[in-house]
C-alpha cells in the first residue's frame, strides 16, 4: 500500500528532521508511529500523505514514497486525496467555519458530484459513522470527539486506500477516545489500511498492527510487532515516551506545606448559564483548594469544568456565591486582577505569547507586566533559572512562536512559576506520553506544592492525574459526585457512573502503586 | 433557523445593494434616520449573537463621522444648522449601507455562500476569495476574543486603564491576532487542498439553490 524507501527530510538548516526512514504499510495494515514531542512524527505524516512535497516544499528531500506503486510526489492533489484521507493534528484547521452536512458534501462538491448522489452518499456515511444527529450544528460548536469523528467521516468520503491520522485521541476523555477508536477498530475490520500518529500507545490497543518508535534524530529505532511493545520497556527509553503498559512513578500523597486556611474557597457559587433542560449549569458549588496539593478534576463533557473554571477566573460572572482568595474575598476583582493571584495555563498557549523571546515572557511575567531591554537585564538569570526549571533553557532566545505545542506549554508553566500566584489552574495540558515534558510538569508541579501554593488539574489524562495528584474532584452535572482522596476516587460509585474505559487502566495503575 | 439564512446571499447582497442606492438618493436627515432605523430593527430581529458589538461600534463609527464632516463643513464656511444636517445625513448614510451588508454577510454561512457559488456557477478562484473572506472574518473575531480573554486571565487589563497602557497592551493582543492569522490562512490553504478544492474544477453543491432561496439543511430538524 505504502512504501516509504530511505526518506528523509530538512527544513532549517543541515539537521533533518527525518533521516533514512524505511517503513510499508501493507494492505489492511494499521501502523502507529509513536515518539517524543518534535521527534518528527507529523512530518513522516505529512511525508507519507503527500504533504510534503506537494502542498508544503521542504529545503531538502530525500527517498522515495510510493503509494500503491506511484510516486506521491507525481499524483496531482486533487486525484491523491481521493487514494489518502488524512486527519491532521489540529483539527480546528480542517473544519473551515462548515456545518456537519457541508464538511461531509464538501470533498463531493470538489470533484462536481451530482447533487442526487452527494446527499445520498453523505446520508450513507453519516449514518455509518454516528453523525447524522449532528446534521444541522456548526462543526466548530461540537465536542472534540465529535468534531474528530466528522473530519473523519470527511476524509473518507471517497474511500480513500491509505487514512493517515495524526494523534487523533490526544486530549479526548475517555468516553470520546472510545467512540473514536470503536470506529477505528470498525474501519480496520472492514480492511482499511492506516497510518496513526499517537503518544498513547494504550488507546491503540487491539487496533494496531504494528508500532514504529521514531528517536529524537528523525530516524526509526524500532519497528516492533504490536504484541512485542507491551514488555520491551528499553524502546520507550530510547523514543522518549511513557509506557502505557507499566504503571506510573506515583507522586507522594502527603502534603507538603498545607495552611490551615485554603489558597482558594469557593461558596455556594452558581451562574446564570443553563442547561438545554433549564437547570443552571452550577447549581451552588463549594470547593476549598489547599496548599501544597495537587487536585485533579475530572468529569464528562458538560459537567461544568469550563464554567466553573471561567466563574472562578472572572470571565462568567456569579448569579450567587462568594469566591475568595488566601482568605480575602475575591468577588469584586477584575479578571485581571483575579489573575495577579490565580494563575492559568490555558490549553491554547499560542495565544498568551506576544513577546520577541521566551526569555522576555518570563521576564514580563517576574517583573509584573513589564518589558524592555533594562528589565530584561534585571531579571534575565532568575528568568533563565525558571526556563532550565521546565526543560527550556535552550530555547531562552528563541521566539515563543517557534516553540512547538508542549514547548510552549513549558513556557507558559515557566511564566506562572514566575508570578508566583497562589493558585495555578492547569487546563488539559497536553504532554501526552512524552517523557522529557511529562517529568518536567511534574517536577514544576512539585515545586509549586513545596512554595505552598495549591495546584488544580483539570484533565482527561487519567494516567497524568494518578502520577500528579493528591486529591482528586469528579464533577458531574455542576456538583462534585466525589471529593477526596485520589485512590478513594478510582473506586467511588461517582466514577463508575462516569462509565469511563479507562477503568481498568486506573485500577490496575492504582493496584500496582 | 433565521428566515434569512435561507435566503440567497447573493439576492441578500442585491437588496442591501438596492438600499444603499436608495440611501444615496435621499437628502433630508430625517428619511434617512428612518431608514436608518428600519435597517437597525431588522438587524435587531435577526438576534445574531455579536449584534451588542456592531451596535456599539456603529454608534462610535457615527458619532466621530458626524463630528468629522461636522468641522469640515464649519471649516468652508457652512452655517452650522446646514452643517449638523449635512454631517447627520452623511454619518447615517453610512449605518444604512454598513448596516444591510452587515446583515446579509452575517445571516450567511460558509456553505450557503458555496453552494450558492455553485450554482451561480462562479469561477473557482472567486468561490475561494469569497470562502476565505466569509471563513475567516468569524475565525478572526473569536480568535480576538479568546486572546483578549487569555490576556486578561494572564493579568493584562487589555480594555481598561489609561491610554498608554491600552496602546502598550493593545500588543499583547495584535501579535498573537497576527500569528493566528497568518497560521490560519495556511491551514485553511492546506484544507481545501487535502478536500480536492481545485480552483479549476467546476464544484456542484448537495443544496437546491434558487436564485431567491438556498435549501438550509440535508435532514428537516428533529420536532
Amino acid at each position: 500500500m505504502l512504501q516509504m524507501q530511505q526518506a528523509g527530510v530538512s527544513f532549517r538548516g543541515e539537521t533533518p528532521v527525518l533521516s533514512a526512514i524505511d517503513l510499508t504499510v501493507h494492505d489492511g495494515e494499521v501502523v502507529v508511529v509513536t515518539g517524543a514531542a518534535g521527534c518528527g512524527k507529523s512530518t513522516l505524516l505529512a511525508l507519507a500523505a503527500g504533504i510534503i512535497p506537494t502542498l508544503i516544499r521542504p529545503r531538502l528531500l530525500h527517498g522515495t514514497v510510493l503509494l500503491q506503486g506511484e510516486s506521491v510526489a507525481r499524483i496531482p492533489p486533487s486525484q491523491l486525496y481521493r487514494r489518502i484521507g488524512a486527519v491532521l493534528q489540529s483539527v480546528d484547521d480542517q473544519v473551515l467555519d462548515l456545518s456537519v452536512e457541508d464538511l461531509l458534501a464538501f470533498p463531493l462538491e470538489n470533484r462536481g458530484m451530482a447533487p442526487t448522489d452527494i446527499r445520498g452518499r453523505v446520508l450513507e456515511r453519516a449514518g455509518m459513522f454516528g453523525v447524522r444527529s449532528l446534521f444541522g450544528r456548526a462543526v466548530r460548536s461540537l465536542s472534540g470527539g465529535e468534531r474528530r469523528i466528522v473530519v473523519l467521516t470527511s476524509s473518507m468520503m471517497w474511500q480513500p486506500s491509505l487514512l493517515v491520522l495524526d494523534e487523533m485521541t490526544n486530549g479526548l476523555d475517555p468516553d470520546a477516545r472510545a467512540r473514536v477508536v470503536a470506529i477505528l477498530r470498525r474501519l480496520r475490520a472492514d480492511g482499511q489500511s492506516m497510518l496513526i500518529a499517537e503518544q498513547n500507545l494504550g488507546a491503540m490497543d487491539g487496533l494496531a498492527d504494528r508500532a514504529v518508535f521514531l528517536g529524537g534524530n528523525g530516524r526509526i529505532v524500532a519497528d516492533l510487532p504490536w504484541a512485542a511493545i507491551a514488555n520491551d520497556d528499553a524502546v520507550y527509553e530510547r523514543a522518549g515516551i511513557e509506557s502505557p503498559f507499566q504503571p506510573p512513578r506515583r507522586a507522594p500523597v502527603t502534603r507538603r506545606v498545607t495552611a490551615a486556611a485554603p489558597r482558594l474557597a469557593v461558596q455556594n457559587l452558581s451562574t446564570r448559564l443553563r442547561r438545554s433542560d433549564g437547570r443552571p449549569v452550577l447549581p451552588g458549588l463549594d470547593l476549598a483548594l489547599y496548599g501544597g496539593e495537587v487536585t485533579a478534576l475530572i468529569g464528562p463533557n458538560g459537567a461544568g469544568k469550563s464554567t466553573l473554571l471561567q466563574t472562578m477566573l472572572g470571565l462568567i460572572p456569579r448569579a450567587s456565591g462568594t469566591i475568595s482568595v488566601d482568605g480575602e474575598s475575591a468577588d469584586d476583582w477584575s479578571v485581571a486582577q483575579r489573575a495577579r493571584r490565580i494563575g492559568y495555563v490555558t490549553q491554547n498557549t499560542r495565544r498568551m505569547f506576544f513577546l520577541l523571546s521566551a526569555l522576555e515572557e518570563v521576564v514580563f511575567s517576574l517583573a509584573g507586566g513589564e518589558a524592555g531591554a533594562a528589565v530584561v537585564a534585571r531579571h534575565r538569570d532568575a528568568a533563565m533559572q525558571l526556563l532550565a526549571g521546565v526543560g527550556l533553557g535552550e530555547h531562552a532566545a528563541l521566539s515563543p512562536f517557534a516553540l512547538s505545542t508542549r514547548e510552549q506549554l513549558m513556557l507558559a508553566l515557566a511564566c506562572m512559576e514566575a508570578a508566583a500566584p497562589s493558585l495555578l489552574i492547569l487546563d488539559e495540558p497536553l504532554v501526552a506520553w512524552d517523557r522529557k515534558y511529562r517529568h518536567a510538569l511534574l517536577a514544576t508541579l512539585e515545586r509549586f506544592c513545596e512554595h505552598g501554593r495549591a495546584v488544580l488539574l483539570v484533565t482527561h489524562d487519567l494516567q497524568l492525574a494518578q502520577a500528579a495528584a493528591q486529591r482528586l474532584l469528579i464533577l458531574r452535572d455542576g456538583t462534585l459526585a466525589f471529593d477526596g482522596p485520589l485512590e478513594a476516587g478510582w473506586q467511588s460509585e461517582a466514577f463508575r457512573d462516569l462509565g469511563w474505559p479507562a477503568l481498568s487502566q486506573a485500577e490496575r495503575v492504582h493496584a500496582a502503586a | 433557523m433565521l428566515r434569512l439564512e435561507r435566503v440567497n446571499v447573493f439576492a441578500k447582497l442585491a437588496v442591501a445593494a438596492l438600499v444603499t442606492v436608495l440611501a444615496w438618493f435621499v437628502h433630508t436627515p430625517l428619511v434617512e434616520a428612518v431608514l436608518a432605523a428600519a435597517m437597525l430593527l431588522v438587524l435587531l430581529d435577526c438576534r445574531l449573537p455579536q449584534t451588542r458589538g456592531f451596535l456599539r461600534l456603529s454608534l462610535l463609527v457615527f458619532s466621530m463621522a458626524t463630528a468629522s464632516w461636522l468641522v469640515n463643513f464649519l471649516l468652508h464656511g457652512q452655517p452650522i444648522g446646514a452643517a449638523l444636517a449635512q454631517s447627520l445625513l452623511l454619518a447615517l448614510r453610512l449605518i444604512v449601507t454598513t448596516t444591510c451588508f452587515y446583515i446579509a454577510v452575517e445571516t450567511t454561512s460558509a456553505g450557503a455562500l458555496l453552494a450558492a457559488c455553485s450554482a451561480a456557477r462562479l469561477p473557482g478562484s472567486a468561490t475561494l476569495v469569497l470562502l476565505l473572506i466569509v471563513g475567516m472574518i468569524p475565525l478572526l473575531r473569536e480568535e480576538y476574543h479568546r486572546i483578549g480573554d487569555t490576556q486578561r486571565i494572564r493579568g493584562l487589563d487589555v480594555d481598561r486603564g489609561p491610554i498608554l497602557a491600552r496602546v502598550r497592551h493593545a500588543l499583547a493582543r495584535g501579535v498573537p491576532l497576527l500569528v493566528q492569522s497568518y497560521r490560519a490562512a495556511e491551514a485553511v490553504s492546506l484544507a481545501l487542498s487535502l478536500y480536492g478544492f481545485d480552483p479549476r474544477q467546476k464544484r456542484t453543491t448537495w443544496r437546491e439553490v434558487s436564485w431567491l432561496f438556498v435549501q438550509p439543511q440535508l435532514l428537516p430538524p428533529p420536532e
